[in-house]
């Protein structure tokens, strides 16, 4: 009986008891974290209220309290940066998101990204008009102070498959330098966007293979050399050989990027979610030109589910 | 005095006899502690063993199942999410609403339909206002985090179960708090301060104290009193909670890292083992 109860006393004098993993893992001493430690390879699991450096520092996951800064989320030190292990979109202008038309306003659409934030997309400078529950990808035009979204440069994303990720783990799916994401392109032919909200988008006729490929990045975000395991798996499912991953030059903007066969997205400039895209849309025939006439009845939706 | 056979097996296959039994043997001046044990074999500082698993549910943002001496809970959250009713929305945060019930099958004592009573609505109260002390609410205005606790077994002390549940199932689901929260028991029975009360030393005892505390500050984020306690036992029953905090932080970190340390097969057999 006196061996599974934890003895409190027992507890103060032998430290820990139970599944401590190694030394200085769990209760690391003040002076190994002080400074910002140093070496790629002291990992460690940070809990929130856990002092993560003895200096002030203003990152995501964090906050600072006097002199120190603390976790907030769940995370892992990797040398002097933190890399969260959970968390929460956090929408910041600029980034893509993906989403669908949740409802058709006179003034715009209400789309739904998934997340607790109410995002519009003014239909004031828009050439286009959308339905309910077609997908866009949209920039975040602004952010307000009760987190309402502001969206921009909509697009329409026709015949595909979405998936909802994790957003924390967005930058495992696009990889440093694009290097995953342009492995999942390259080996199964897929049409593939991620959106910062965690969405992602695909079409092509691998699609199985690109969900089974998100769902193993997606069980092992935490670990490293992902990226030479996910093409691993794909070369072994596709029979491609000799594929080395593709990196890009300039980092894509915020969690966005283009697939390999779009057009326009041959040099790096071109990445951002600019202008220019929005004159493609007629060429390529996803959206509908906007009627300018006036008439009221043209704003009527077209999808099922339409209530006034 | 000899007892029969006969009655040993009604004693036994009856739970509602062997309550009524041990009721009267309190009345006849049954001893809580014998010789420095406790009912159950524990000595005044020994917790009961305690077994926390992180990452149970899919569906939830984050979930965590806890295993104290005979309590079994199971803790959910989901959030940041729309807040609903609207009205209720704040500007200023995040609403965070906890639901503590206990299941109609968790206990002896009928529990009838296990929707909210008078007591789980207190629990479910004390628990919100020790996370909202924790939680970075202003982060995501105008949402809600609702907590979810379900005691599908109760033994005494499921409040402190429950706490010690939500808080790694809120880590879990990535909820920005400032501390983590740990929360124990401790009582004054036969004269004695015990730490974690089992349910007959609850019942039975003289004081029970709840208390949450935050892990790494210190900060007491939940304290309540059924009872009388003086001023000394007060101080001696909170150094034992603030060592056992300390322990269950341990544990609470642990069973939050096997989420990661785990592979997949291993996961499986955990829920299997549940």
């Amino acid at each position: 009986m006196d061996e599974v109860h934890a003895s409190l006393s027992g507890v103060q004098s032998s430290g820990p008891q139970t599944g401590v993993t190694g030394s200085g893992v769990r209760d690391p001493k003040p002076e190994t974290l002080d400074p910002r430690p140093q070496t790629s390879d002291h990992n460690r699991i940070v809990f929130p209220g856990d002092k993560v450096w003895s200096t002030p520092v203003r990152v995501k996951g964090c906050y600072v309290s006097g002199e120190a800064t603390y976790a907030s989320v769940l995370s892992q030190t990797s040398g002097d940066r933190l890399v969260l292990l959970r968390g929460f979109y956090d929408p910041q202008p600029g980034d893509a998101v993906i989403g669908y038309v949740s409802d058709v306003k006179f003034s715009g659409y209400n789309v739904e990204i998934f997340q607790p934030y109410h995002a519009f997309q003014s239909s004031k400078e828009l050439r286009f008009e959308y339905s309910l529950g077609e997908v866009i990808i949209a920039k975040i035009k602004e952010v307000s102070e009760t987190r309402s979204v502001d969206l921009e440069y909509p697009k329409q994303l026709k015949d595909g498959r979405m998936l909802n990720v994790e957003p924390f783990k967005v930058p495992r799916i696009v990889g440093r330098k694009n290097s995953m994401i342009n492995s999942l392109k390259d080996l199964t032919g897929a049409e593939i966007y991620v959106g910062a909200n965690g969405v992602v988008w695909f079409s092509g006729k691998n699609s199985s293979l690109v969900i089974k490929a998100i769902n193993m990045i997606r069980e092992e975000a935490h670990t490293t050399g992902l990226t030479e395991r996910v093409v691993k798996f794909l070369q072994a499912e596709t029979g491609i050989e000799n594929y080395t991953p593709r990196v890009d030059e300039e980092p894509a903007g915020g969690s966005y990027s283009r697939s390999p066969g779009d057009a326009g997205s041959g040099s790096g400039e071109g990445r951002r979610y600019g202008s220019r895209d929005r004159y493609e849309h007629r060429e390529r025939g996803g959206d509908r030109p906007r009627d300018r006439g006036g008439d009221r009845r043209s704003y009527k939706p077209r999808g099922q589910g339409y209530r006034r | 005095m000899m007892v029969s056979s006969m009655n040993q097996v009604s004693e036994t296959q009856n739970p509602k006899l062997l309550k009524v039994d041990f009721m009267a043997k309190k009345k006849d001046g049954l001893k809580l502690i014998v010789d420095g044990k406790r009912l159950d074999g524990r000595a005044a500082d020994q917790l009961r063993p305690v077994r926390i698993e992180a990452h149970v549910l899919n569906d939830a943002n984050g979930s965590a199942y806890v295993e104290w001496g005979k309590n079994r809970v199971l803790a959910g959250v989901y959030g940041p999410q729309e807040c609903i009713p609207k009205h209720d929305a704040s500007p200023y945060g995040a609403l965070i609403k906890c639901r503590y019930t206990m299941a109609s099958f968790c206990s002896l004592e009928e529990h009838g339909r296990s929707g909210p009573n008078r007591r789980s609505i207190e629990i479910s109260k004390v628990m919100t206002d020790a996370f909202k002390s924790v939680i970075f609410t202003e982060y995501y205005p105008k949402t809600q985090i609702a907590v979810f606790v379900e005691v599908l077994q109760s033994d005494g002390g499921t409040r402190c179960a429950a706490i010690n549940a939500a808080s790694v199932a809120l880590v879990d689901a990535g909820i920005p708090m400032r501390d983590m929260v740990t929360a124990v028991a401790f009582a004054k029975v036969d004269d004695q301060i015990v730490i974690d009360a089992a349910k007959e030393e609850d019942n039975f005892g003289q004081a029970d104290v709840p208390v949450a505390i935050g892990a790494n500050s210190k900060e007491i984020l939940l304290l309540q009193m059924d009872g009388i306690l003086s001023k000394e036992e007060m101080q001696q029953g909170m150094e034992y909670a603030y060592s056992a905090a300390e322990y269950l932080h341990r544990l609470q970190k642990d069973a939050l890292e096997r989420v990661f340390t785990t592979t997949a097969q291993e996961k499986k057999e955990t829920f299997l083992r549940m």
